[in-house]
């Protein structure tokens, strides 16, 4: 079980509000990211849930529990960090035991466990070496081990791929997530990388300024985004927001498109602008359009266009892809 | 990376250091074994002769040496344990957040900066005096009588300033190192439900190997020399009791200008520094490896 | 080597200073001779270089550069210079120790020129003699000093005791058992016990030799397995152990110092020049209650006292023999005291070193213990140091090479007997041993 509600959760460092007033609910068995530029507080409120740090208000239930004052390790979470904090001095196989020994399991339990997740991740040929001995990818996945074999009610990540390279983090990203689902643990997931967000979650807390602005499947943000911050956040590339007034919306104060729901129309078609730049990736284009009154527009268009910077285009929107925005930036829903 | 003609290059610009390293090294070292040979006294310059290993002889057969090869060492191992017994505590203690810790971490500090003579004066005339010393007079205080340090326990009573001298080394060395321990392992262990103390066991201690293996052979190269707080406090006195290796080629040698003879103990010295060293590197450089 | 840290006051090293920066303002336009002086830290010293452009004044074509140093590290450096001629100094101080030595091997020169002003005779006569090989000056003293009872006058009338002014031993044990009070902390008599030649062996040497005992006999035998030495230790230990402060085998001058000063000793026998201090009302508690007598006899002619001075000498193959010789004439005349006197007070001259300063007025009144230092002075012979003959010159010690080392070791053996970790017997023994060890090594015993 690792059903994790946060209620009126509230950090601060003196005067620094960090965290202010989250409240969540988290099921069990789901994949949850905390998403949001750094310094939004995401990792902060993590810690707050496995208890590293304490709360200034609020509370944190645990299957129920309060678990607000109850140490680390008696909360029933592990965690991943984002240096992987392995122990240096012992060998794979006495980090990923070392939170059983402590727990005083008998020997004969803790080698079988600690066998049973190195099979899963595929580090049973490394068991004796020490952690400096091995990749970065096994590094990483040493690090989960030790986080799986005690058997959590919930996982927490800290940006656990963050020091890998590209091609490796896809591939880590991808056995995260089906490791998740195997074991049907609950996992609390922090990233700056909306991409991974997106291919992970089954849901995602975008968090802005200790606040969670939006918590949603990645669909839902990407479709109905609760304001600005969100709509600006989630996509790539970044919605494009035009005045309303300009765009002749004059109702709402803000009028967002995402770059992929331009579509280049005929001449006199939606709204002329020139081409700036443009990116030919193959699959697809990216144009980069000044518009004139409606500033700097960014189109996605699938396949290959044959434009070059300075040409003259039209651009319309897609109508039914429309967002709106009033001028508290909260979305407008029709 | 270097191509052959780099390669002589770099070996022919070196060539001048290492030959002046080499030089300044082992120049020194060769007059030592050859005036060790020799029968050659500053004060009698003139009738210099060959000896052999005379000199070797009689500084070996000297009724003094084994008593002051147990002293060298019983000296070198107390304070060596006293410092990093205590000197890790001290800087887990400094380690933590407390209010003017710049201020304590100066002051525990402090003691290194004293001169070994100065810190010998003030131990034996202010502290340990059995009249006019402060431990005397907080025994009178509670009704004991005064210990009299240099009469009755003259070795450990240097042992002591000694090792107040070299405690400040070892806590700065195990506090840097704590300092660069990984805060993300120590929350890792939290998480893994290890108490302080186990901590302390399965993270701290092994990290704290390799400073400590530095402590101990920086310390040991010192502390086989010491002389100056012997001088100071006892004079090498009463008998024998404080009297080490250094000390006793001081009386046997220095202190006459016998030129022959100081050169043999001070080679006996190596030696004797060489072979502690070497049992010491066996003991704790297992670490080194970690 | 009595290790007597002189008052080096903040007041001599500024004073020191502002002399060497008029030194320096002082251009000179004759040809110049400079003059490297190696000299020991202590407050006579640094007031003689304060007092440097003096002289420069009179000499203007000579320059004097001094080269300050602590005891132990002067004594090394000065002895190093000169074995491997060196020549890094142009006039030496060195310890009447060294003078016999250095003299016998040719490395100084004799002042023979030191001027008609100059007035040997007018030096001390056993101070002379200590500065002199076959009746020539090779050293010019410039500060002496022997040693001497300091006795409290107070706790002496308490007890309705009388110091004579030539003590015996047997006076002096009696007085110091009486004296003693242990629960008061008062003790009888403090006396240097740390190991060193010229800490604990400077005191028992010179005792030894009111007792009749000697280093060696005339071939050159160690002479600790004899009674007279047996007598002298079981004397020192059993006093020591009756009447002594705790912590004994550790003390040095400045230990016993301190604990005369505190009021912490009845009788303390060591340096003359320790009167100065113990009666100076700004360091001592007892400044107005010390009394003054020789050091204790045992009735067979000869007083437990030293004989010691710094004095100035010229290494031989200096090339400015010449000035040099001007620097030591002016330094040790009677005109430099007089000079400091004029400066800084007649309490302040350096003493011990001719008779003249002792027939003055002004000097006697303002230093009550100067009758008892120059008796005490007189009283210690150096090439006649204990009542049986002997091969060496030096009343405590033996002006050979070997003997600082020797010293150390059965000062060594001496302070055990002391603490209690050795018997008389033993450390005796083994001082014999140690001694004959080194002494047919250095090839004196055949």
């Amino acid at each position: 079980m690792g059903q994790i509600t946060l209620q009126g959760v509230r950090k601060s460092f003196g005067p620094v509000n960090i965290i202010k007033d989250a409240n969540l609910d988290i099921e069990n068995g789901s994949f949850v990211v905390f998403v949001g530029p750094s310094g939004c507080g995401k990792t902060t409120l993590l810690r707050l849930i496995a208890g590293l740090e304490d709360v200034t208000g609020g509370q944190i239930l645990i299957d129920g529990r309060n678990v607000v004052g109850v140490p680390p390790a008696k909360r029933g979470l592990s965690m991943v960090f984002q240096s992987y904090a392995l122990y240096p001095h012992m060998s794979v196989r006495g980090n990923i035991a070392f939170g059983l020994k402590m727990a005083g399991l008998p020997r004969s339990d803790i080698d079988r466990k600690v066998e049973a997740a190195a099979a899963t991740l595929n580090l049973t040929p490394y068991l004796d070496r020490k952690p400096r001995e091995l990749s970065g990818g096994q590094r990483q996945r040493v690090a989960i081990g030790r986080a799986i074999v005690r058997e959590p009610k919930a996982f927490l990540f800290d940006e656990p791929l963050s020091n890998l390279d590209a091609a490796l983090r896809v591939q880590m990203r991808m056995e995260v997530a089906k490791l998740q689902k195997q074991l049907a643990t609950t996992a609390i997931y922090v990233t700056h990388d909306q991409v991974e967000a997106m291919t992970m979650a089954d849901k995602i807390v975008v968090l802005n300024a200790g606040n969670i602005e939006q918590y949603g499947s990645p669909l839902e943000l990407y479709e109905r985004p609760a304001n600005l911050f969100v709509a600006g956040f989630i996509g790539s590339p970044k919605m494009n927001f035009v005045p309303g007034e300009v765009a002749g919306e004059p109702s709402v104060a803000t009028l967002g498109v995402r770059p992929e729901h331009l579509k280049i129309g005929k001449e006199g078609e939606g709204w002329p602008g020139t081409v700036s730049v443009a990116e030919h990736l193959g699959s697809d284009t990216f144009l980069y359009v000044d518009a004139g009154k409606l500033g700097l527009l960014t189109a996605r268009c699938i396949g290959e266009f044959n434009f070059k910077a300075g040409d003259r285009i039209w651009l319309s929107p897609d109508p039914a892809r429309l967002h709106r925005f009033d001028k508290d930036g909260v979305v407008i829903r029709t | 990376m270097a191509t052959q003609q780099t390669q002589v290059l770099g070996r022919a610009l070196l060539t001048p250091a290492v030959a002046l390293l080499f030089i300044w090294m082992i120049v020194p070292l060769a007059m030592t074994i050859y005036f060790s040979t020799l029968h050659y006294s500053l004060l009698d310059s003139e009738a210099w002769s060959f000896v052999g290993l005379e000199n070797f002889r009689y500084f070996l057969t000297d009724p003094a040496f084994l008593t002051a090869l147990r002293n060298t060492l019983v000296l070198v191992g107390s304070v060596l344990a006293i410092t990093i017994l205590l000197g890790t505590p001290l800087a887990l203690l400094l380690d933590q957040q407390v209010v003017g810790r710049s201020i304590i971490r100066l002051m525990v500090i402090a003691p290194f900066f004293v001169m070994p003579t100065v810190s010998a004066l003030v131990w034996k005339n202010l502290l340990m005096h059995p009249v006019s010393g402060l431990f005397a007079w907080v025994a009178t205080l509670v009704g004991t009588t005064p210990i009299d340090w240099f009469n009755d326990v003259p070795l450990f009573s240097v042992i002591l300033i000694v090792a107040w001298q070299w405690l400040p080394f070892a806590t700065l060395i195990l506090l840097t190192a704590l300092q660069s321990q990984d805060e993300e392992q120590k929350e890792a262990a939290e998480m893994d439900g290890a108490s302080a103390l186990s901590t302390f066991i399965y993270l701290t201690l092994p990290h704290l190997a390799r400073p400590i293996t530095v402590v101990i052979l920086i310390e040991t190269i010192f502390l086989l020399t010491v002389f100056a707080e012997i001088f100071v406090t006892t004079g090498g006195g009463p008998g024998l009791a404080t009297t080490n290796i250094a000390f006793l080629i001081y009386t046997q040698a220095l202190v006459q200008y016998d030129v022959g003879n100081a050169s043999a103990g001070g080679l006996v010295a190596v030696v004797i520094a060489n072979i502690v060293a070497f049992f010491l590197v066996r003991i704790v450089g297992r670490n080194l490896e970690a | 080597m009595l290790n007597a840290i002189r008052e080096v006051t903040v007041k001599h090293v500024l004073s020191a200073l502002l002399g060497a920066a008029t030194l320096l303002g002082a251009a000179p336009s004759v040809a110049q001779t400079t003059l490297t002086i190696a000299t020991v830290n202590n407050g006579d010293m640094i007031r003689m270089q304060a007092l440097t452009n003096d002289f420069t004044a009179k000499n203007p074509d000579i320059t004097v550069k001094w080269v300050t140093l602590e005891e132990n590290v002067l004594r090394q450096r000065v002895t190093t210079d000169i074995a491997t001629k060196g020549g890094q100094f142009d006039v030496l101080t060195i310890g009447t120790y060294e003078v016999p030595i250095w003299a016998k091997k040719n490395w100084l020169v004799p002042l023979d020129n030191l001027g008609a002003d100059y007035d040997a005779a007018d030096l001390l006569p056993k101070i002379r003699d200590a500065v002199s090989v076959s009746g020539k000056l090779y050293a010019a003293p410039f500060y002496g000093e022997s040693s001497m009872v300091m006795y409290r006058t107070d706790l002496f009338q308490k007890a309705g005791l009388t110091m004579p002014e030539n003590p015996t031993w047997d006076f002096v044990i009696d007085a110091a058992n009486k004296l003693t009070d242990k629960s008061g902390g008062v003790y009888g008599i403090c006396l240097r016990g740390k190991a060193g030649w010229g800490e604990n062996m400077a005191f028992l040497t010179a005792m030894s030799n009111s007792f009749g005992a000697r280093w060696f006999d005339e071939k050159w035998q160690p002479q600790f397995d004899k009674p007279e030495w047996k007598k002298t230790l079981s004397t020192y230990v059993d006093l020591m152990k009756a009447a002594g402060p705790p912590g004994a085998s550790s003390n040095g001058f400045n230990e016993n110092l301190a604990l005369f000063n505190s009021g912490k000793c009845a009788m303390w026998i060591d340096a003359t020049v320790a009167a100065s201090f113990v009666t100076n009302p700004k360091d001592s508690k007892v400044a107005d209650k010390v009394g003054f007598a020789l050091a204790p006899n045992a009735g067979l002619g000869k007083n437990a006292n030293w004989l010691w001075a710094w004095n100035l000498a010229i290494p031989a193959g200096s090339k400015k023999t010449a000035a040099a010789e001007k620097f030591i004439a002016w330094a040790t005349s009677k005109d430099y005291t007089k000079l400091v006197a004029s400066k800084e007070g007649w309490a302040n001259v350096p003493p011990g070193t001719r008779t003249s300063l002792y027939q003055n007025p002004e000097y006697l009144k303002v230093a009550p213990f100067a009758k008892l230092t120059l008796a005490s002075i007189d009283a210690a012979d150096p090439n006649k140091p204990s009542v049986q003959p002997v091969p060496y010159v030096g009343v405590q010690y033996a002006a050979i090479p070997e003997f600082q080392g020797i010293g150390t070791a059965v000062g060594q053996q001496f302070s055990a007997a002391l603490a209690g970790s050795s018997t008389v017997d033993a450390a005796l023994a083994a001082a014999q041993t140690a001694t004959e060890r080194e002494m047919k090594r250095a090839g004196y015993i055949k």
